[in-house]
């Protein structure tokens, strides 16, 4: 049975199938469901991510079958093979994605027949199923993933063999990881910095070969549990080994941990790894000298709350309390990770700030986050939009780093790695002297 | 439905158990009594009423629906032993389709003729298959019983578990596609014969889930719930973020065994929370093709937890045009009494158009529902320019002054009809190459991608008081300084192929065959 959820921070399958479809230059999703999916995902998902616009064939552009009672009475698969022929006549495209809602799974189309078809005219189209009731948009990440990996098969004669040096970067998920472009660019420029060259799928830049190019990898790096399900697949199939970062790096230690496995993975040469480091520890260092004065003068040594998802709250909750001297007094993780990734998460809350009894939660419906924040009652939330009216009837600063973000416009900015820890620091900054001009006035 | 006509009793079973046979005994003795009755067979297999035509077979009412546009109920009916008036609702064929949802489609077919208002029966007796996995008997008796099961009803609509909402196309005659000129949509109103056109390729618009909740959301004190799968509850994270709001969050189990008791849990938590002075259900598509019964739980929970309890009958399907789901919000505002002042229409200002030159001899697109078109064509003429078209989101037969006051102002004015379609106005901006768009934000930003400077007001915008002045003062300013749109246009590689911007506009219309 569904549990009911107040106030859901996530959409569906779907729109996160289609999040990540719409990442990528050159995919065209076609939805196969009722009319409303797709505005859905954009009103809901994509604006409420910091004002992201949804691109040229996203938003109102986006192709969809719009079914109507006649197909779900009498059957929508001839309405989808008409959707699909004439999509690829009229939106240029790479490759095309037939993603299936709840209405036509329900009604039991047969969509793999219909995408067999495009296919054997020569059209590059897949399908994968992503109705609603399968679960969030974290799922449809996964899923899409997973549609990705087993069904793109490589141009005849185009190459198969390892490209040395390139990473798959997983489990950041497109439009709910509001900061998502910004994280990618990032992880991708500290990967350089160790000369590897990652493969971020999603982003500026990217296309399908970027997708094709899974198979190349030499590895991939997982981010949050978003991503295990593709690693897993990859390894499987393609023997690509994988570690599990569990989230984010924030900060130049964490950033300096994320050097230091890979190159025990990839057995890199150990010197430049430590030349790298001491590189980004130094840079932190000087911005951090020149963030004391502000420390001492608006006090930022504050007990605080991080509402995030899993890929994002550790890693923050990890700077704040070991570089920043925060004290981390509740973490609420919103994606409903797995059982036994929530142990592994639980552990990194853990060891924190040992015996300061940092409590974790992992909770989806907005009226626990609300209660379990009042009742901790912190100085600081770093969390969602959602959060304004706690943060507002505790009277403290809240500092919006988890979807949705609806109160400022983000483009490019991350949280992810040294350059995203400076991006967090001058929002907490921000948000501080915020929350005292209003008790001033 | 407001009054039942005549007694209605369903006979539910699986196949095999004499359904049929004791349905149409039952019809006979009381049609030999001397009452009148109809027995309507719900069944795919539709042969519950060959007894009674004495071995005849019926064409079924889904049959018909799917080989003609417009059925009489003498096409569908036959009158058999007794005067029994026999109807046999039909399936699809198995394993396409959704046989409880055409049932529903069957049932809703009746109503529309009028059948018992003109037949005036004493008795309906529905025969029903309960083993389909899904459809109207989930509804009435919870999930499967084996056993049949006598099942007195209130009427058709009750059977479904749902009250019916008359669609914009059958109620107002409204279109959602059409590109053309004006008279002849005026002729096909005043004549009452509008032919409903559809696309063969569509992009993703709003329905009447996302048009409803637009309008529940502005009632104070409310609380909402969101009867689906999350996606469906998505557009609340920007119409009402810190509102009284839940989803149901079905998964797939509650897609086949049904969604009462998590509904229960749903409205029961959010009112714990909340304590809104009534509650709003509004229904999607899983729960619409499942027909999971809504209003019983709501009536239940009306008297457990003292405050109303109103379905909101959205499905997400049954109408191409959106603003039914305003209908569906209006409808359940109705019946939520005094408690809800129901949302204020605002009085709209008619403000003298100001003087202006600043369009002199500029061409001029319209994005914008119809009723403010008309004013801003009057506001664009008058500023010295003329208008090169207009796309609005639907028309229907209340819309036929604002028609003929376009054809006035302007005649030969090209119309566009389409909820979103981006693809189609691309093209006739793409071929008409007008020197200003002025449009709703969500239209705007197409036309500013193509490169044309646009100016972005929404409905309200324009038509409160001062609007018309605010609209000119950003014409100006968009004429002014076009950079952003420049900067915009030069990397835009477009998104549709070039075959696409050679093809008419309206190439993906076509007239509904049913």
């Amino acid at each position: 049975m569904g549990l009911p959820l107040e106030a859901s921070r996530s959409g569906c399958a779907l729109h996160g199938a289609l999040y990540a479809a719409l990442a990528v230059k050159g995919v065209v999703p076609i939805i196969h469901s009722t009319s409303g999916c797709g505005i859905q995902s954009c009103l809901g998902g994509t604006t409420c991510s910091g004002w992201s616009g949804t691109g040229l064939i996203g938003g109102s552009a986006i192709p969809s079958s719009n079914i109507s009672e006649k197909q779900v009475v009498f059957g929508g698969t001839s309405r989808l093979r008409e959707q699909i022929k004439n999509t690829v006549k009229v939106v240029s495209g790479d490759l095309y994605v037939v993603l299936s809602g709840c209405s036509t799974e329900m009604v039991g189309d047969d969509i793999p027949a219909m995408v067999r078809e495009a296919r054997e005219q020569g059209f590059p189209v897949i399908n994968i199923a992503t109705p609603g009731f399968r679960g969030s948009v974290y799922r449809g990440y996964e899923l899409f993933l997973k549609g990705i990996i087993s069904q793109l098969e490589p141009a005849v004669g185009s190459p198969v063999h390892p490209i040395p040096g390139l990473i798959n970067i997983l489990g950041i998920v497109p439009t709910q990881d509001v900061f998502w472009e910004g994280n990618l660019d990032e992880i991708a420029s500290l990967l350089a910095r160790i000369d590897l060259r990652a493969n971020s799928l999603f982003g500026y830049g990217t296309t399908v070969e970027g997708l094709h190019d899974l198979r190349r990898a030499q590895l991939s790096l997982v981010f949050s549990p978003w991503g295990l399900d593709a690693a897993r697949e990859l390894e499987a199939r393609f023997g690509i080994p994988w570690i599990n970062l569990n989230f984010l790096p924030v900060g130049a230690e964490e950033s300096a941990r994320l050097f230091e496995t890979v190159a025990e993975a990839l057995i890199l040469n150990l010197e430049r790894i430590n030349r790298v480091n001491d590189d980004l520890r130094k840079r932190e260092g000087h911005f951090l000298n020149k963030l004391a004065d502000a420390y001492y003068i608006q006090g930022w040594q504050l007990e605080c709350a991080i509402v995030a998802d899993s890929s994002t709250a550790p890693g923050i909750a990890t700077f704040l309390a070991k570089t920043l001297g925060l004290l981390p007094s509740l973490v609420i993780i919103t994606d409903n990770p797995a059982d036994q990734n929530r142990l592994e998460l639980a552990e990194s809350v853990d060891k924190l700030l040992p015996g300061f009894g940092t409590r974790i939660l992992f909770c989806e419906d907005q009226g626990e986050i609300s209660d379990a924040l009042l009742q901790r009652a912190p100085e600081i939330i770093l969390g969602s939009s959602l959060e304004q009216d706690v943060a507002h009837r505790l009277h403290i600063p809240l500092v919006e780093i988890s979807f949705p973000v609806t109160g400022q416009v983000e483009l490019n900015k991350c949280h992810a790695g040294l350059r995203g820890a400076l991006a967090l620091l001058e929002d907490v900054g921000r948000a501080i002297l915020l929350s005292q001009s209003g008790d001033i006035s | 439905m407001s009054e039942t006509i005549g007694k209605h009793i369903a006979i539910y079973g699986k196949g095999g158990i004499g359904k049929s046979t004791t349905t149409s005994n039952i019809s006979a003795s009381l049609a030999a009594a001397g009452y009148r009755v109809i027995q309507i067979g719900c069944d795919p297999k539709s042969d519950s009423t060959t007894i009674l035509l004495g071995g005849n077979d019926l064409p079924t009412v889904l049959d018909t629906l799917r080989e003609q546009s417009k059925v009489r109920l003498e096409d569908i009916s036959a009158v058999g032993f007794g005067g029994v008036l026999c109807i046999e609702a039909g399936g699809p064929v198995p394993g396409v389709g959704c046989a409880g949802r055409g049932i529903n489609a069957a049932v809703d077919l009746l109503q529309e003729l009028h059948l018992f208002e003109e037949y005036k029966p004493d008795f309906v007796l529905y025969d029903v298959l309960g083993d389909s996995r899904r459809g109207l008997v989930v509804g009435v008796t919870g999930y499967s019983r084996p056993n049949p099961v006598l099942l007195p009803t209130t009427g058709v609509s009750d059977m479904a578990g749902r009250q019916s909402l008359v669609i914009r196309e059958k109620r107002l005659g409204a279109i959602g596609a059409y590109l053309g000129e004006i008279p002849p949509l005026i002729e096909s109103f005043e004549q009452n014969s509008i032919a409903q056109r559809i696309r063969t390729f569509s992009q993703t618009a709003p329905d009447d889930i996302v048009e409803a909740l637009r309008v529940m959301n502005r009632i104070n004190g409310a609380g909402l719930i969101i009867h689906g799968a999350r996606g469906c509850a998505a557009v609340q994270l920007s119409l009402s973020p810190g509102g009284a709001w839940a989803t149901t969050n079905l998964d797939e189990r509650d897609t086949i065994m049904g969604s009462d008791a998590v509904l229960r849990k749903a409205i029961i938590a959010l009112y714990s929370r909340h304590h809104p002075r009534v509650i709003f259900v509004v229904a999607t598509p899983v729960v619409a093709i499942n027909n999971d019964d809504i209003r019983s739980v709501a009536t239940e929970l009306s008297d457990e937890l003292d405050i109303p309890v109103i379905p909101v009958i959205c499905d997400g399907f049954r109408s191409r045009i959106a603003a039914t789901g305003y209908d569906a919000a209006k409808q359940a505002i109705l019946k939520s009494g005094p408690l809800v002042d129901g949302e204020q229409r605002q009085e709209i200002e008619q403000t003298a158009s100001p003087v202006s030159t600043v369009l002199n001899g500029k061409r001029v697109y319209l994005g914008l529902p119809i009723s403010a078109a008309v004013t801003v064509v009057s506001l664009v003429h008058s500023a010295g320019g003329t208008i090169a078209g207009i796309s609005v989101d639907h028309i229907d037969a209340g819309h036929l002054d604002d028609l003929k006051a376009l054809q006035q102002l302007q005649p030969g004015i090209v119309l566009h009809v389409a909820g979103g379609q981006p693809f189609e106005e691309a093209g006739l901006l793409h071929r008409i190459k007008p020197e200003l768009y002025l449009g709703t934000p969500e239209r705007a930003v197409w036309a500013a991608r193509a490169g044309i400077p646009a100016v972005a007001a929404t409905t309200e915008e324009i038509l409160k008081c001062g609007g018309l002045q605010h609209l000119l003062r950003q014409t100006h300013k968009a004429l002014a300084n076009p950079a952003f749109v420049r900067r915009l246009a030069r990397d835009v590689t477009p998104p549709y192929t070039d075959a696409w911007y050679r093809r008419s506009p309206d190439w993906h219309i076509k007239l509904e065959v049913k």
